[in-house]
């Protein structure tokens, strides 16, 4: 009897216990952070849209100002320079068709996969309505309290083919101009393609096909002066650096930029040579060529560069040029 | 007794481990949801949690933030990597993880360190010059840590968010912490301090006592329940065995006066009487009915001997008389004197005994009352032994019909018919007394 009356107590305090008990669950603890954090995609296809209307509403206030310090935070590097001498020549020109239309409207995004800074990413816009052709666009976030900017935009070939590359949920491994695992470097097809428009005859000139910028370059080496004058022509790597990412496949969109100067020099005392617009714009009016009157343009091309092993060869697939600035050097009039 | 209190204690025990397992179900259970607060209002501009911290208790949390008054607040969600490298060189208050189910543990970060080796390689390094020159920067403390100070910069606009909820005073924001990496910062505007932050998850509560416990309780509970039940069947079954004696009993007492007379236990004359005879005694007496003392078999009524009936036994009477005597003494069957067939000189001689004496005239004596009176209690007397007698006689005769051959066939025939007739009355009478006496 005693015994059994202890054990019915004993089960029951033990039952109540073990209630009692049930209620304070353990609180769970922080797991340890395991090492460095991988790498995520910088932005989703949302904020990627967000960071393009916001770069199009920054855009649109500054295009319509033509004020290039509006572009703060909106565009940065080659884009906003580029943008900035655009403003400069149309109001010189009094001419707003120097200033491209940018529509940022997405049809395509790729997004760096990393932590660091800065990050990358590029996306091709839809064609705007009055037929303008799609721009690659390269945006670019440069420190952690900035902002995506954007870089740089060229203007897409016509029957040019963007590889393809990972969704931004996905992301895509940034390349700089060291980059390797492709057929050659960014900053070797760089060099390549400035070549090929220094030497349109040379290998390198072979192995890109015509585009624009060649035939821009062409056009000003071929332009007759009727031998009272000499033009030099010398396109030379932008010092800019590369923004791109790797596609699909291995092989890499990359954005950078190259310059070329036109050098028209009199060479025959006491003639005349004029240049004509947009030159003349930034002139002040002047047209006279008595020295020499240099042109510089700022391009920013993009390419496709493929991946390492494969036989096809880095493509241009699109770019864009501006008049940057024309100097004047009448000390080198010839005399006599 | 015992075992009913046991019983009872048993089924108690199942009902109360029946209701703690309910009640660990219901009320004692915690709280499905789980409000985790920072212990104090942070003293830094930004409040990050830590990887990991969001989703502590489950992957869908609540965060919310709440300032003082109606500052700005902003929660923005984001990728660790991509927080700090916001806060950059920013002090932040750390939230580390739960101390307790409603309580948040944090600590100020306030000075950025290199990593540890490297911290060890620098304070090496540097602590000769800093005991050279005593005061380096202002932004490095004595570890070689860089003090970290406030910029007061708005996260609100970066690009990096995965997601961002500003508003003013109180902000809640609901996410999927399934990735650990996520982290949250809150901010006023960056440039006050940082609103609380509070967490809260749907919590998985299990129940681990309820099915034991019903289990357990409903078992106790049913071997209480059949235990008072096959005890209290016990008892009725008690119950009904003594209420059946005491009827038995008072079945018994009430019929004592007759049935006890039948069985008389004559023994030790001397001993003392049971008290059941007693009792009979004492309620004969009582009753003025008849008692029998089980001793001596005498019988008292009304407490006084009554003296004893002299009965000769039937069976002697009959086994000592054989046929000629009775003839003898009885005479010829009652009766008999008018069947047909006697001689004249049977008759005359019969007559003859009848024959006054004297040949006195015929005188009329006027008997006295009490002669005459105890002339006629003789004659009744002697008429109902007769008709006894003719009766038992008639009995006997039965088995011998063939010895009375020379009687006639009829009267023969009748008397047998009448005696059996009478012996069944007889019977019958025995058979109602039986009854009676039962």
């Amino acid at each position: 009897m005693t015994s059994r009356r202890a054990f019915l107590s004993g089960g029951l305090t033990v039952a109540v216990a073990a209630t009692l008990a049930a209620c304070s669950q353990d609180v769970p603890t922080t797991p340890t952070a395991t090492g460095t954090p991988s790498a995520q995609p910088v932005l989703d296809s949302d904020r990627l849209t967000a960071v393009l209307e916001r770069v199009q509403t920054g855009l649109d206030a500054a295009d319509k100002a033509k004020d290039a310090t509006k572009l703060t935070g909106y565009l940065t590097g080659p884009a906003a320079r580029v943008r900035s001498e655009e403003y400069t020549l149309a109001s010189a020109a009094g001419n707003n068709s120097h200033v491209h239309v940018l529509a940022t409207t997405s049809q395509a995004g790729a997004v760096g996969l990393t932590t660091d800074f800065p990050r990358t990413a590029m996306t091709v816009t839809q064609a705007t309505a009055d037929g303008d052709v799609p721009y690659l666009l390269a945006l670019s976030q440069d420190t952690a309290r900035d902002s995506f900017q954007l870089w740089g935009w060229a203007r897409l070939y016509a029957g040019v083919k963007v590889p393809a590359t990972s969704t931004a949920a996905v992301g895509s491994e940034q390349v700089d101009a060291a980059s390797t695992g492709l057929v050659s470097t960014p900053q070797d097809v760089l060099n390549a393609y400035v070549d090929a428009l220094n030497n349109p005859d040379g290998d390198n000139g072979k192995a890109f096909a015509d585009d624009p910028l060649r035939q821009r370059v062409a056009a000003e080496k071929a332009v007759d002066l009727g031998g009272m004058g000499q033009i030099t022509v010398q396109a030379s790597p932008g010092t800019d650096g590369f923004k791109g990412l790797r596609t699909s496949d291995g092989g890499a969109l990359v954005m950078t930029t190259c310059t070329f100067t036109t050098e028209y020099k009199n060479t025959v005392a006491r003639s005349t040579i004029e240049v004509g617009e947009p030159i003349s714009f930034l002139l002040g009016g002047d047209k006279a060529v008595r020295g020499t009157v240099t042109a510089h343009y700022d391009a920013m091309v993009a390419f496709s560069v493929p991946a390492e092993g494969s036989s096809e060869k880095p493509v241009v697939l699109g770019g864009d040029l501006v008049l940057s600035k024309v100097e004047r050097d009448d000390s080198k009039a010839p005399t006599g | 007794m015992n075992r009913r209190i046991l019983s009872a204690i048993t089924a108690l025990v199942g009902l109360v481990v029946i209701a703690l397992a309910v009640c660990s179900a219901t009320v004692w259970r915690p709280s499905s949801t789980a409000q985790a607060t920072l212990a104090q209002t942070p003293d830094q501009h930004y409040v990050v949690t830590e990887p990991g911290v969001l989703g502590l208790v489950d992957s869908a949390v609540t965060i919310t933030a709440t300032a003082s008054d109606d500052a700005p607040v902003v929660l923005v969600v984001g990728h660790s990597s991509d927080v700090k490298a916001w806060l950059q060189s920013d002090p932040y208050v750390s939230v580390t993880g739960l101390s307790d189910w409603d309580a948040l543990t944090s600590e100020d970060v306030t000075t950025s360190c290199p990593s540890d080796s490297a911290t060890g390689s620098a304070s090496a390094a540097t602590t000769p010059s800093a005991v050279a020159a005593p005061s380096p920067t202002a932004s490095t403390d004595a570890q070689g840590c860089t003090v970290l100070t406030a910029t007061g910069a708005d996260p609100t606009t970066s690009d990096m968010w995965i997601a961002t909820k500003s508003g003013t005073s109180k902000v809640s924001l609901q996410m999927d912490a399934t990735d650990p990496d996520l982290v949250v910062l809150a901010a006023t505007d960056g440039s006050g301090n940082a609103p609380t932050l509070s967490l809260s998850w749907p919590r998985h509560v299990s129940t681990p006592w309820l099915v034991p416990g019903l289990v357990l309780g409903g078992l106790l509970l049913l071997v209480g329940v059949f235990r008072l039940l096959v005890d209290l069947q016990t008892r009725r079954e008690d119950e009904r065995r003594r209420a059946a004696a005491a009827e038995r009993a008072a079945r018994i007492a009430s019929a004592d006066l007759t049935s006890t007379a039948g069985i008389p236990a004559v023994g030790d004359p001397d001993r003392p009487l049971t008290r059941r005879e007693r009792r009979d005694k004492e309620r004969a007496e009582k009753a003025g009915g008849e008692w029998i003392d089980p001793r001596t078999g005498r019988v008292y009524l009304g407490g006084v001997e009554s003296p004893a009936v002299p009965q000769a036994p039937v069976s002697a009477q009959v086994e000592s008389i054989t046929e000629e005597e009775a003839q003898a003494a009885v005479g010829a069957a009652m009766g008999s004197s008018v069947v047909p067939g006697l001689d004249e000189a049977a008759t005359a001689a019969h007559r003859e005994t009848r024959e006054l004496e004297d040949g006195s005239p015929l005188s009329i004596v006027e008997p006295s009352d009490e002669e005459a009176q105890a002339q006629d209690v003789d004659e009744t007397a002697d008429e109902a032994t007769e008709s006894l007698a003719e009766v038992e006689t008639t009995a006997l005769s039965e088995t011998r019909e063939d010895e009375q051959a020379d009687q006639p066939e009829t009267s023969d025939e009748d008397e047998q018919a009448d005696a059996e007739e009478t012996v069944e009355q007889a019977k019958a009478t025995e058979a109602t007394d039986d009854e009676e006496n039962k």
